[in-house]
Parts: C-alpha cells; structure tokens; sequence
C-alpha cells in the first residue's frame, strides 16, 4: 500500500485543520452530557411544571439513561457521517485534488482506506470516549450498571458507525458533488432506519443492532447475527467497492 | 510495438465517451530530452490526451507508453517517471505552500528531510520562496501555477505533462516558467499544452496540433512552416496602397489581396499569389508603373498561428 502512512498522516491533520474532529467530538460529548443531566433532573423538571413525575412512573435507570444515549448515537450515525465524510472524496475529485494525488506514486487503495481509516477512528475514539463519559455521570448520579453489559452494549453500535462512515465513503466515490453524496447517504441510512421497525425484512437492516443493544443492557444475551452480519458485509463490499469505483473511474 | 527509447509513445489512443469521440487514433512518437507543444482549439482532445497518457483515464482504443511502460497499468513505475501540473491546480487549503510540497515530496517516498530539501529547492526555482510559508488558500491563480509546477517538479520525473501552464499567468510570470521549460530541456521531456502559440514557437522543438479529436500534423516547428509557407507578400508604401488592388486582384497569379493595418497601425498590402516568381517579379513593377514607392517588400512566413488556424479551419489570421 504505497503511500498509505503519507496519506493516513495527511487524513489525520486534515480532519484537526478542518476542525471536523472537534465537531465530532463535541456532537458525542453534547449527547454524553445531556442524557443523564435530563434523565437525573427531567422529575425536578416535572415538578417544577406542577406534574407529579410518580403519575407517569418516572424513575428512570442507569440502563435507561444509556439506552437513551445509544438512540442518540443512532441519530448521530445517520447525519453525522453523512455530512461530515461526504466531501473526504467528491470535493477532492471535484477540485482535481484526487488527480494530482493519483499521478503520483500512490495507490488507489491506499488513498481510500486512509480515509476510512481516519474517519472510522474520529467516530469509533469520539464515540467510546463519550459513551463512557456518559456511562460515568449515570453511575454516579442514577444508579449502578455492569461495564461488561455497558461496552457490550456499546459494540454494536460503534459496528453501526463504521457501517455508516463506509456507506458515506461509497457515496463520496459515486458522485463528484459532495451534496449529492451526503444527502443521498443521509436518505439511504434514514431509509434503513426506518426499514429496521418492519418485521422480518427489518431483522438485515444494520440499524436494527440497536434493539440488539438495547436487549444487552437489559441483560440479554442473544446475539443478534443477521444484522451483524448485514452490517460487517456492507462495509467491506462498500469500501471494496469504492476501490473498484476510483479504479474505473475517468478523473 | 512499443519502444523504451521514447519518452512518449502512443500507438492508436482513443477515447469515447459514450458516442462521443473525444480522441481518435492518436500515434505519437516523442524523443526523450525535448518539449513537444500541444497544439489545439477547446475541446479538441488535449486534456483527455493528457489524461490518457498520466494514467488517469483508460483508453478505449490503443495504448500509451511512457519508456515503454503502459500508462493504462497506472503502475508505481510509470507514475515515478511522470510529474503533473493540471490547468487548474487546486491545493488542500489549509497547507502552507511548503507543506504541501513536503507532502507530495513524502509521497514519491521521500524522508521528510529529503522532501524538504526538495521543497525549498522547487519553491526557488518557481519563485515562490517568500510565499513558502503561507496557506495555499491565499495564494492567487498565478501563485497556485507556479507551485502547480513545483509539485510537478518535486519527483524529478523524467517526462513533464504541463495543460497549459502559463495560461494564469502575468507576462513576468510566463516569462520565468518558460525559462524554467527551457533550464529543463535538458534533462527532461516536457509534453506541454498550450493555447498562446508564441511560447510554442519559444520552448518546443516539435508541434502537434489536434482538431476533434484527430492529429492533424505532428512535426518540428521550422519543417511545419516550411511545409505551409505560402505565396504570401507583405508590400507598405509611402501612401494608402488602396488604388493598386484592384489592379493587382486582376492579375492571374493572384489569388488573394487586400489591404490591411499592422501592430503598429501601418497601412499593408497584403498579396496571396499562385506563382511565387511572378508575383515577385510583378508586384515591384506594377507599384512603381502606378508611381507608388515602396518602403518595404518581403515574402510572409507563415506564424504558428497562422499554420494553426488554417489546419483548424479557423478563419485565417492574416488573410
């Protein structure tokens, strides 16, 4: 993989020069912080509107608190990705970036991969960080919750955000605009999403780990394999594909 | 059959896309250690050539080689002979013009000490040492070229593909990149792209000029003008000419005859003749029968322009 370290590193810097790590970051962390301080204050809140919080049977959990936030992690999966990696390839081919990359001695799976790479570690680091950020606060201010059950639980759903940082990726490939790439990406993830709630042909959606994560918290131990293994399958075809793409096409 | 003692070779190139042609068997053959001028009206297959010959573009017909490596293979060897500049260089921002030389320096393989020593040698050369430290997003169209080319340069390619490189630039700045083609003649091919006809006629030793897709002609510049010299005759008077053409238009060697302004604002005859020896003969006698004086007299050789627009269809510059 010629020219893969140059281009990792180059990844890495463009992501801190463009501030997308930090948006990324503070996406997650908002969303680490928010969860359990409503989850801890909402009956005050409640109260304060004159609502008894016992006649709803408001007490929530520490496993409540995290599945609140691993919804949000979703949430973040579908537009995060989509607008934040959408350009990593279109602008850059757009721009004639790519062309005056690949003249050189580089190869075209190194240049992809580099950016997956970067990205899928911005999204796996960001997101585990604040997860246990998140998981922190609820022990300390709701209740206790086993961090076996808490990183199992999380494991999907990091698997989630690589399924979506490769499906942007592809998108990226696809078209040389980068608005054409997120919107579409951000369409498609909404899509499977949404086709995740139907029963029987929901069960292949990736999105439907998230009711596999919730289940974990909650104590189960069922592996729920055909969205594992939907979601492990796209990726790598997504991202073969997108080699194969860069390869045939006219740049 | 390709050679490995040419920098350049392409045997039958072309290139559709969809029903368009966009380049139709295109067999080139270009020495090592010269500057080819490629020659062409917009659209007419100069950047797809390019793009064929670096890699970036698979062929539909025929093959590209670099020192008779295909480029179609986009091998790791093939892109360590060749350096690049687009016709719209474009920079990652956020770099500083060092930065982005050290990086592409890094990416033929380079250590980071070594990419650097390049950089600043490259920057030098471009005349873009002051702006070494600056982001590349301020730099202006001309600034961009110029590190265009020393990003092209920082691989020490043996063969240059240059789409059009000085067209962004201010006199000075043409000036110094055509110095710089001329400082690296010696040492490397140079397949240069460009609309401003004078800096062909400067840098290259040979021309090929392409019209919708297809190679017109492909030769040296002074065999070029030697082939399309033509009967033309440049005559300037003390006075308007004006009142001889129609005798002059009367003659049957005359094809062609009007009376046009120079640079300088000069009223000029201008003859096209079909027998140059009669029309030499002629021309003086009748000016001089009509009591016009002559205050100069001399056979047009036909520019590069001129050879160019007339194999393009173009409407002739001069007639």
């Amino acid at each position: 993989m010629q020219g893969f370290k140059i281009l990792f590193k180059k990844e890495v810097w463009e992501s801190w020069a463009t501030n997308k790590i930090f948006i990324i970051a503070g996406i997650f962390l908002f969303f680490s912080i928010l969860t359990p301080f409503i989850m801890q204050y909402m009956g005050d809140f409640l109260e304060m509107s004159g609502i008894d919080p016992s006649e709803f049977g408001w007490e929530p959990t520490a496993a409540d608190t995290i599945i609140s936030f691993l919804d949000y992690i979703i949430l973040v999966a579908i537009f995060a990705p989509a607008f934040l990696v959408m350009g990593v390839v279109a602008k850059e081919l757009s721009d004639g970036i790519t062309a005056t990359t690949l003249v050189k001695p580089v190869g075209r799976l190194a240049y992809i991969l580099s950016k997956y790479l970067v990205y899928l570690s911005v999204f796996i680091i960001t997101a585990t960080i604040s997860a246990f950020i998140c998981y922190f606060y609820t022990v300390a201010a709701i209740g206790d919750l086993d961090i076996v059950d808490f990183v199992a639980s999380l494991l999907p759903m990091l698997l989630l955000l690589a399924f979506c940082v490769a499906l942007t990726l592809l998108f990226s490939t696809i078209f040389k605009s980068q608005m054409a790439a997120g919107g579409t990406s951000a369409g498609v993830m909404f899509a499977l999403y949404i086709i995740s709630f139907i029963p029987f042909i929901g069960e292949i959606s990736p999105f439907r780990m998230s009711t596999w994560s919730h289940s974990i918290i909650q104590g189960s131990q069922e592996v729920s394999v055909l969205p594992l293994i939907t979601a492990v399958v796209c990726l790598f075809v997504f991202i073969a594909y997108s080699i194969s793409l860069l390869k045939k096409k006219e740049i | 059959m390709q050679r490995t003692d040419l920098a350049i070779q392409t045997i039958g190139l072309g290139k559709n896309f969809g029903a368009f042609t966009a380049l139709k068997d295109l067999n080139l053959q270009i020495e090592p250690n010269s500057v080819y001028g490629f020659l062409g009206p917009n659209g007419s297959g100069k950047t797809t050539t390019i793009k064929l010959l670096i890699g970036l573009s698979q062929p539909s017909t025929g093959h590209s080689y670099i020192y008779g490596v295909d480029s179609a293979d986009r091998s790791l060897q093939t892109r360590r002979l060749i350096g690049y500049l687009p016709d719209v260089p474009a920079f990652h921002k956020y770099m500083t013009g060092l930065q982005y030389l050290v990086l592409c320096g890094e990416l033929f393989g380079f250590s980071y000490d070594d990419a650097q020593k390049r950089a600043y040698e490259q920057l030098e050369r471009t005349g873009l040492n002051d702006a070494a430290n600056r982001k590349t997003g301020g730099y202006s169209r001309g600034m961009k070229q110029r590190l265009g080319l020393a990003a092209a340069l920082i691989g020490d390619p043996k063969v240059l593909f240059l789409d059009e490189p000085v067209s962004a630039l201010d006199p000075n700045g043409r000036l110094a990149v055509l110095e710089i083609i001329q400082d690296l003649r010696e040492s490397k091919t140079i397949f240069l792209s460009t609309h401003i006809l004078s800096d062909v006629e400067r840098v290259c030793d040979k021309v090929g000029i392409i019209s919708e897709g297809n190679l017109i002609v492909s030769q040296s510049v002074n065999d070029l003008k030697k082939q399309y010299a033509q009967n033309r005759f440049l005559l300037r008077f003390d006075q308007d000419p004006t009142p001889l053409l129609a005798q002059i238009q009367g003659q049957p060697w005359c094809v062609e005859a009007h009376v046009g302004k120079n640079e300088e604002e000069v009223l000029t005859l201008l003859v096209h003749a079909a027998d140059e020896t009669k029309a030499k003969n002629e021309l003086p006698q009748i000016a001089t029968q009509r009591g016009f004086t002559l205050t100069r007299y001399e056979i047009v050789q036909p520019s590069l322009e001129d050879i160019f627009m007339q194999l393009t269809g173009a409407k002739n510059a001069r007639f």
